[in-house]
């Protein structure tokens, strides 16, 4: 497991960040590109990501499956990234640990907010949904 | 690594916490880790209420930990419910009480079956709310509440999620 650096702005505490199994590229309309864990050893936040000026936000996997891109619109478009945790059958034998790569985007129509979200599974299948509570796991 | 979470269980009239408990087996006593076997639950009794919470012990790099699910898997013996504060609307953060076996009134609302359409576990007092540090979501109180019909030795388990913005 190689190891990221990642120095919180609000304390400046330094804290060690574990590579993902599928991390995020943010890829930006003058060609730049910015790396959840980049290539000098530092991890980076999502919210460090200008979408202002974003063209594109590629889900990576470092074994060299292929990238889930998302082409972005920076005037319509609000982007969104996280991981849901799920925990089953805690304490017992058979405990386990499930992360799930979410991102997509949320945009207004006619004045509501519609999602649209994508979910990388631990098998690595891509499923597509407005709803992330539709997902299921065991 | 990215967010390091435990589960923490308070007991004892001193709320006397212990971090990242083991097992989160339920029975006659106010015990963390206890073994059902030597605190078997008589059907029409109550199990001691459980007091605990989700702990974030690192941050790992996140910047957010929100949406807190909690939910309970397999069978209940006979006619037995499990009760919670847990609850998706009408929410109010529990404070600490020592646990006790009778009727719960705090844990007043059946545990769900299967992960809840939205966050059922409060931080700071809200299900909207979100840890931006290590710390704590608010407590989550349960008990099992058994009838004397009941079917003694059953098993059910327990399940979390959390959204973690990184």
């Amino acid at each position: 497991m190689q190891n990221y650096i990642f120095q919180r702005p609000e304390t400046g505490q330094v804290e060690n960040v574990i590579k993902e199994r599928w991390c995020w590229e943010a890829h930006y309309i003058d060609g730049s590109l910015l790396k959840q864990f980049d290539d000098n050893g530092i991890f980076h936040q999502f919210r460090e990501i200008d979408q202002s000026k974003l063209l594109s936000f590629k889900m990576v996997n470092p074994e060299s499956l292929p990238a889930f891109t998302l082409i972005f619109n920076p005037k319509t478009m609000k982007l969104i990234h996280f991981y849901r945790n799920i925990v089953l059958n805690v304490g017992t034998s058979e405990e386990k640990k499930i992360k799930i790569y979410c991102f997509g985007f949320e945009k207004k129509f006619f004045g509501r907010t519609q999602k649209s979200l994508m979910a990388i599974m631990p098998n690595d299948e891509l499923i597509t949904t407005d709803n992330l509570d539709n997902l299921e796991v065991s | 690594m990215a967010a390091t979470v435990e589960i923490d269980e308070a007991n004892g009239v001193g709320e006397t916490l212990t971090h990242n408990i083991t097992n989160t087996n339920m029975g006659s006593t106010d015990a963390v880790n206890l073994d059902p076997v030597a605190n078997p639950l008589t059907p029409g009794n109550n199990t001691f209420e459980k007091w605990q919470k989700i702990h974030v012990t690192a941050m790992g790099g996140s910047s957010k930990i929100d949406n807190l699910k909690i939910w309970r898997t397999s069978a209940l013996g006979g006619s037995a419910v499990h009760k919670t504060n847990a609850r998706t609307s009408s929410y109010a953060q529990a404070t600490y009480a020592t646990p006790i076996a009778s009727a719960s009134s705090v844990a007043t609302q059946t545990m769900p079956t299967s992960a809840p359409a939205s966050a059922n576990l409060g931080i700071s007092g809200s299900l909207g709310g979100s840890l931006l540090a290590a710390g704590s979501s608010d407590y989550l109180v349960h008990q099992i509440q058994s009838n004397a019909g009941d079917t003694a030795g059953s098993t059910s388990t327990m399940n979390y999620q959390y959204d973690e913005t990184a």
